[in-house]
């Protein structure tokens, strides 16, 4: 490749070209490393464009479907969950005021496109031309009929070779690709090899830790380490003197883009399109890019640069040389844009009949014959005599197998209208056409938005109805009427539908009252376990924080710490050995001789008694490195401690300097040498004091070796000022000042609407997931806390709400915190249904029976919400007594084959924003977020539009990934389980190579080949007044978005009347009027 | 009975079936019942005929093949008025076959001179719309006619290479595939999975009076052409995105396993006409699923149909055993026959068994590519699908049942019709007996 000019608008065209793949990039969606698997809207940078048009993008790049099928949908109308009025309702604004007589009866344009849905009568079916099949019943019929359609012929080869150019010079460069062209024309596999060679690179750069041999230069970043290694590559895809070409290939891989773009002469007006079909060709590879890419400090991006307009320089080459090379062999023309487009202008016989004969479409012999045509390089005329002797003795059988079709197709019209069907053969052939007409309008690809529409009406009004007859005016708050009645407990959940019925269980066991509220609890953190080297963001991935809590074990455990820390030390090493010994390149061999026996004990165990052997295993863990009682670090330090802390750190660095650069160690060197040298490393101008060179030459150190000696310091230790600074700024990030603590839990209190009525016991119940051989673990997790589990977040709120100057301030803020109130934290977890709480030493001794009357309760509910999730599954599927169903769900979080664990979130459909009486009592099914809300409570809205912009947005995201992963698993899921392989510790792979899989597995989804996630867009329930919601529309985009163009369906439940009305993508709002909860609205009743 | 009367007889049965069904030619399902009670008949006529004349005839095994691998071939047919010529030319075949594979050695070159004239004519009709009859298939069978008369007549050593010439057009070798590809691809309905036994059972009852005449350094220059001829086959298998070619193609290379070894070993075994057999039926077996799908749908390029598992799962299951048999797979024959050549006694693998190897590890790849595009990955929502019928599927499960029976059954039973070597076996060799 020739080297672009240096010129001066070569830095704005760079700016420009950086610009166009941002914009390009909008049709992927980022993607999430898995050990913090984010639920997300796989289209969410097209939300600015209505549901249906993102659908149909979404098709265009990514090939994906956007709806179930209308098989699928079928089953649902017959099984009930879709209504034929709501069917009628959504098809209205579609039909026309038309209607045709056929015999007797008179049909409406209306029933003729209902009948295309309910009976699938508008996919077509592709009439063999030879069918050697006896007739089956009915067939007689149909060929009378087709008889009776005599005149009518079906397009000849001439309609079709028009229509196909006119079609693919239009879509050339816009939704298909050069390569993707000489795929469809010439039969080759470019795109296929293209990827193949992508997911190569894309696999070894981006590891993050997993390949045994790194690849090798890997820090001069994606595009550079490419062009080196490839280069040593003997013709990579069978590209001619490829060493020559990638060496010559410019430094920038801005510039390396252009020059592939301009090489495939690829015009300015669909330069965006035509990246994003490149981008496209790979959404999980280029997706996990774009998010490295966006994402500020991640460690590996830092390390190993990788960014889209580096995947698209190496991509591009690729392209742009096996399209040339395949055009030039194969055509003789250049492999040009232009050339292309003008091949199919001039020889169009040739294009149609070789594109006809590569899709399987031309019969045997006529294949045979362009066979020969390719293979002698066949002249124009030579491939119309071919197109004229095919449309000759083919088109008379194409013209009877349309008219067949077609009668087929009026035959299941009258059916389904329930007409005779010898009621068509007194009908005119014009009227007859004109049905057909009708039903040819009306494709499936157009029935997805139809169905969907009824699918959520009929969902919408049973939820609706059961909520409207709980949504009685909102009475005075309890404690505001009169003597307040002091619940047993009070505890929050996460907002997630797994907390439903639990939440629903619990209060059912007694005076217990439930929250909802997000899982991280307004509690903005980077957490760091004790024992671990890395953080956790937790907090959902919108956002940011700025306070960082570790976790640090009690002080009276200190002369417990340093055992455990050796022991862990010891597991942590053997660890280590084994899986070096595994991965090594010699020692495999003789490990599987001696210790693979060994190896079958776990696994035999593991397999057979899954329960038993985690016990065990766990037991031997605690044995050997006994668990530690920790608590969380929520204030922060005072700047002397954080000055001494910093010092105390130096110092030990020092002394460990000393004792490697010189041996120097013990009661050699004193303690006040040590801190000369301190102060000596972190001040360069200030002047040498003689007591340390007194000190080093006492310790047989020269002035010299002194000098050389501090400099190490500063620079291999890091000794200095700038590092001293940051080492500063990091620890005073740790923790909260009071201030943040009082505004912290004022915020989550008033948001969940708790703010007086206080029990004797609070718990902030966070939830998380155990289940084993899972790389979807973190997907159970909580995803309001990016993945983890959200126990962190509810230690440090329930510790500050602990405090009593953080209650006293809280007062004068108009919460008052009775003294006898104990806040808890605890984690529900969502595969085994049990609750574990936390930091129980800082009860205080007077809450004993309280704490008891609580866990028998949650023990309680954990039960019944076991039997409840017991009746889902489908190798269950039945209700088991409670205990059974206690120890089979333990058993499936144990079960290493298990690909369900929980399957909890599927079947998410709704939000639903306000007091919890407009939903105690009632079974939800485990499909609906509950947030807690009192709009009273919040006079200013600032608390809704949080909840709207935050809260709702998490929801709509795990909503749409259930959506798309269900609608077309292939393309916006992650396929089957069985087949996953987990690569570069950072996502999965289907079998040992493929794109990165994005979205949710086929078993998360789908039960057997029968959706079990019921595919509908999110329906928010808000109970405030209407023109609050519309003030905070108005004042967001997202929100806009969201309502306008049909991502989430919003509902208010208008206080003042206590109605619920609907808003519209006009902005209008319109009351819901016909909302009865007599289906089966929960999942429990439909199955 | 006369032992001369017993191709006449085993003519005579199938030609009088055939001439009465016609009286049912109005009514598809009779004239199909007529026939296959024509089948049933000529395998109890061979049956009866063994016992009538107080010991086997040659090729006892292939004899009693034929007919029932004419009523699975038959049986396999949907009824359709299309399908009536091709039932009749089967059952004529039946007849034809089996009198020349049970014909004295004197008269069977008139009996196969008979039946490759009768495959030119079939071929000659094959003309579709502009689209010619196959050229080359009509040459190399009208050479091959030709061919069976100079064996007839002409004295030794040219009666012998004529033979010669003819058993490589039945049993076909590069370049001499031209006719066998042409029966596969171009005869309608039940025709061709028929002839895929038939013609190399007569191929290999002639190949038994000739190969003594056979000198070493031509027999040397088989093997080499058959290693050529084996790997041209798996090439084009490899090539083919249609079933029927890929099927022509795929029998080709192992044909040519069968050359291969009767020229290097000089052994025409009874595992060797086992092997032979079994390639036959399966080739057979597999145009038949295929024959199902297209007989719904057409005949269709692999591209442009797939995902049958779901929609078709009778049909699925049964297809998946016939690609598992043809590439090898215990018990059924095509295992069986192979182990038995390569392991029998009087023999010893060659250096070039690596080109069989290969050759083998090439149709592991097309068969279980043509397995995988046509019942695996995306089914085409715009087809109507309906799984296989009870006679098609009793047809393949009778297919399957017979490979399963060749693959455990003793192969002396073959041994009726296998020659002796024609070098001196080795002394401390022993026949192989299961």
């Amino acid at each position: 490749m020739e080297p672009l000019k240096k010129s001066p608008d070569l830095d704005v065209r760079r700016m420009e070209l950086r610009g166009t793949i941002r914009l390009a990039s909008e049709v992927i969606g980022q993607y999430w490393p898995m050990r913090t698997f984010v639920h997300h809207n796989p289209l969410h940078s097209l939300e600015y464009l209505p549901f249906d048009e993102t659908v149909q993008r979404g098709r265009q790049y990514l090939g994906g479907a956007g709806y179930l099928s209308g098989e699928q949908y079928r089953d649902y109308l017959r099984s009930g969950r879709i209504q034929l009025h709501h069917l009628d309702e959504a098809l209205t604004p579609l039909a026309l005021r038309q209607s045709i007589t056929l015999g007797p009866c008179r049909i409406s344009h209306h029933e003729v496109l209902r009948a295309c849905l309910t009976h699938g009568l508008s996919a077509p079916i592709d009439e063999p031309l030879d069918a050697l099949l006896d007739q089956g019943p009915g067939e007689e019929q149909v060929e009378t009929i087709a008889e009776h359609l005599s005149l009518w012929t079906a397009p000849t080869l001439q309609d079709r070779l028009t229509a196909t150019l006119q079609k693919d010079r239009a879509v050339l460069g816009r939704y298909l690709t050069l390569s993707g062209w000489c795929d469809q024309t010439l039969g080759t596999q470019i795109g296929a090899q293209i990827n193949a060679e992508l997911i190569k690179w894309c696999e070894a750069f981006l590891d993050e830790g997993h390949a045994t041999w790194p690849m090798p230069g890997r820090e001069a970043g994606f595009y550079a380490a490419w062009k080196a290694l490839a280069a040593r590559e003997w013709s990579p895809c069978g590209i001619a003197d490829s060493r020559r070409k990638i060496a010559a290939l410019p430094d920038h891989p801005e510039d390396a883009v252009l020059g592939s773009l301009e090489a495939l002469g690829i015009p300015e007006s669909l330069r965006l399109d035509y990246l994003s079909l490149q981008l496209a060709a790979l959404p999980g590879w280029a997706g996990f890019i774009k998010w490295r890419a966006e994402t500020t400090g991640y460690a590996w991006q830092e390390a190993y640069e990788a960014g889209l307009v580096k995947f698209l320089a190496v991509r591009l080459w690729y392209v742009r040389e096996l399209v040339q090379q395949t055009c030039r062999d194969r055509l003789g023309i250049d492999g040009h844009y232009q050339s292309v487009s003008g091949y199919m202008q001039q020889r169009p016989y040739e294009y149609f009949l070789r594109k006809e004969r590569v899709a399987g479409r031309l019969p045997p012999l006529y294949a045979e014959q362009a066979d020969r045509l390719v293979e002698a390089g066949g002249t124009e005329q030579a491939w119309s005599q071919l197109a004229d002797r095919y449309q000759a003795e083919v088109g008379p059988l194409h013209d009877r197998a349309a008219r067949r079709s077609m009668a087929r197709r009026l035959v299941a019209l009258t059916q389904a209208l329930e007409i005779v069907p010898t009621a068509l053969l007194e009908t005119a052939p014009a009227d007859l056409r004109q049905l057909v007409d009708w039903m040819e309008t009306f494709p499936e690809s157009l029935h997805g938005p139809i169905w969907l529409r009824s699918f959520e009406a009929s969902y919408q009004d049973q939820l609706l109805g059961m909520v409207v007859r709980a949504a009685a005016k909102p009475e005075r708050r309890a404690y505001e009427a009169g003597p307040p009645v002091r619940p047993h407990s009070q505890s929050v959940y996460c907002l997630d539908v797994r907390s439903e019925p639990f939440r629903r269980h619990l209060e059912s066991t007694g005076a217990n009252e439930t929250y909802g509220f997000a899982g991280f609890f307004a509690v903005f953190i980077k957490y760091r376990a004790w024992g671990k080297e890395h953080e956790t963001e937790q907090f959902p991935v919108i956002m940011r924080a700025k306070n960082e809590v570790r976790e640090i074990p009690r002080s009276y455990l200190d002369h417990f710490v340093s055992k455990h820390q050796s022991r862990a030390k010891l597991v942590h090493a053997g660890h280590t050995l084994l899986h070096d010994l595994k991965e090594n390149v010699v020692t495999p061999y003789v490990m599987v001789e001696s210790l693979g026996w060994f190896y079958s004990f776990p696994l035999i165990v593991k397999t057979v008694l899954p329960v038993w052997y985690r016990r065990v295993t766990g037991w031997l863990r605690r044995l050997f490195v006994p668990p530690i009682a920790t608590s969380v670090t929520v204030d922060k330090l005072p700047p002397s401690e954080t000055e001494e802390m910093i010092a105390a750190e130096q110092r030990a660095l020092i002394w460990k300097a000393l004792r490697d650069r010189f041996g120097l160690h013990g009661s050699r060197v004193e303690q006040e040498f040590v801190e000369a040298l301190r102060r000596r490393a972190l001040d360069q101008d200030a002047p040498v004091e003689p007591f340390l060179s007194e000190a080093a030459r006492a310790v047989d150190l020269s002035d010299e070796q002194l000098s050389g000696f501090i400099e190490d310091l500063r620079r291999a230790y890091r000794i200095n000022p700038r590092a001293a600074s940051r080492q500063k700024e990091r620890i005073t990030r740790a923790g909260f000042t009071l201030e943040e603590q009082v505004v912290t839990v004022e915020t989550a209190l008033r948001m969940m609407g708790l703010t007086g009525n206080f029990a004797r016991l609070v718990v902030f119940c966070a939830h998380g997931s155990t289940s084993d051989n899972n790389p979807f673990e973190s997907a159970l997790d909580c995803g309001a806390c990016g993945g983890n589990q959200g126990n962190p977040n509810a230690r440090v709120l329930a510790a500050m709400a602990n405090k009593p100057p953080v209650r006293e301030r809280l007062v004068k803020r108009g919460i008052e915190i009775p003294s006898d109130t104990h806040f808890l934290a605890g984690q529900i977890d969502t595969t085994t249904d049990e609750v574990t709480l936390f930091d129980l030493e800082d009860v205080p001794p007077t809450h004993r029976k309280d704490i008891a009357r609580l866990v028998a309760d949650f023990r309680e509910a954990a039960r019944l919400t076991s039997q409840e999730r017991c009746a889902r599954f489908p190798d269950g599927n039945r209700l088991l007594p409670a205990e059974q169903a206690a120890a089979h769900v333990r058993e499936r979080s144990a079960d290493w084959s298990q690909v369900r664990p929980e399957w909890g979130l599927s079947g998410n459909t709704a939000f639903i924003i306000g007091r919890r009486a407009l939903t105690k009592g009632l079974n939800l099914g485990g499909r609906v977020f509950l947030h807690s809300y009192d709009y009273r409570e919040d006079p200013t809205d600032r608390l809704l539009e949080v909840l709207l912009t935050g809260p709702q947005l998490v929801a709509q995201w795990i909503n749409m990934e259930h959506y798309f992963s269900t609608v077309d698993n292939e393309v916006y899921g992650a396929g089957s389980k069985i087949y996953h392989n987990v690569v570069g510790r950072l996502g999965i792979m289907s079998g040992p190579w493929s794109d990165l899989r994005l979205g949710l597995a086929w078993q998360t989804v789908m039960n057997g080949t029968a959706p079990y996630h019921e595919p509908m867009r999110l329906l928010t329930v808000v109970e405030a007044p209407r023109a609050r919601l519309d003030k905070l529309i108005a004042r967001h985009e997202l929100l806009q978005h969201f309502y306008q163009n049909e991502w989430v369906h919003l509902v208010a439940l208008e206080p003042a009347d206590g109605k619920l009305y609907r808003y519209l993508p006009t902005k209008d709002w319109r009351p819901v009027e016909r909302a009865h909860s007599d289906g089966p609205a929960s999942r429990a009743e439909r199955s | 009975m006369e032992a001369w009367m017993t191709p006449w007889l085993l003519l005579a049965v199938p030609f009088a079936g055939a001439l009465l069904s016609t009286f049912a030619w109005a009514n598809p399902r009779e004239l199909k019942t007529g026939l296959l009670l024509t089948t049933a008949a000529s395998f109890l006529t061979v049956i009866g005929t063994a016992l009538a004349i107080g010991r086997l005839p040659s090729g006892m095994a292939l004899l009693c093949l034929l007919p029932v691998a004419a009523f699975a071939a038959l049986l396999g047919q949907p009824l359709h008025r299309d399908n009536r010529q091709a039932w009749l030319m089967t059952v004529l075949l039946l007849g034809i076959g089996l009198a020349t594979v049970s014909a004295s050695n004197s008269s069977r070159s008139l009996w196969l001179s008979l039946l490759l004239i009768f495959l030119l004519s079939l071929l000659a009709r094959s003309r579709h719309g502009s689209v010619p009859s196959p050229t080359w298939g009509l040459a190399t069978y009208g050479a091959g006619a030709v061919a069976a008369l100079v064996n007839a007549f002409a004295p030794a050593p040219l009666s012998a290479w004529a033979g010669l010439l003819v058993s490589l057009i039945l049993i076909p070798l590069f370049p001499l595939q031209a006719g066998h590809v042409a029966c596969l691809t171009r005869l309608p309905g039940s025709l061709p999975a028929f002839l895929m036994l038939v013609l190399p059972g007569a191929g290999v009852t002639l190949l038994l009076t000739v190969l003594p005449s056979i000198q070493e350094p031509a027999r040397d220059a088989i093997g080499g052409w058959a290693l050529v001829s084996m790997v041209y086959g798996s090439i084009r298998a490899l090539a083919q995105p249609r079933p029927l070619p890929l099927l022509a193609h795929a029998s080709l290379a192992f044909f040519s396993i069968f050359w291969w070894y009767v020229a290097v070993s000089g052994i025409l075994s009874s595992q060797a006409a086992l092997f032979l057999s079994a390639v036959g039926l399966t080739t057979g077996g597999l145009y038949l699923g295929w024959y199902a799908v297209r007989a719904r749908h057409g005949d269709l390029d692999l591209r442009a149909i797939g995902g049958l598992v779901q929609s078709m799962p009778r049909f699925a299951g049964l297809f998946s055993l016939l690609a598992l048999a043809a590439l090898g797979f215990p018990p059924f024959g095509v295992f069986s026959g192979f182990m038995g050549m390569v392991l029998h006694p009087d023999w010893k693998l060659p250096g070039s068994f690596a080109v069989v190897a290969l050759a083998w590890l090439a149709a592991s790849w097309y068969f279980l590519d043509l397995m995988q595009r046509l019942l695996f990955g995306k089914s085409r929502t715009d087809l109507r699908y309906e799984d296989v019928r009870e006679t098609e599927s009793a047809a393949l499960a009778l297919l399957l049942v017979l490979l399963a029976v060749l693959g455990v059954m003793p192969s002396k039973w073959f041994d009726a019709g296998a020659t002796a070597a024609p070098v001196p076996p080795s002394p401390e060799s022993s026949a192989w007996n299961r």
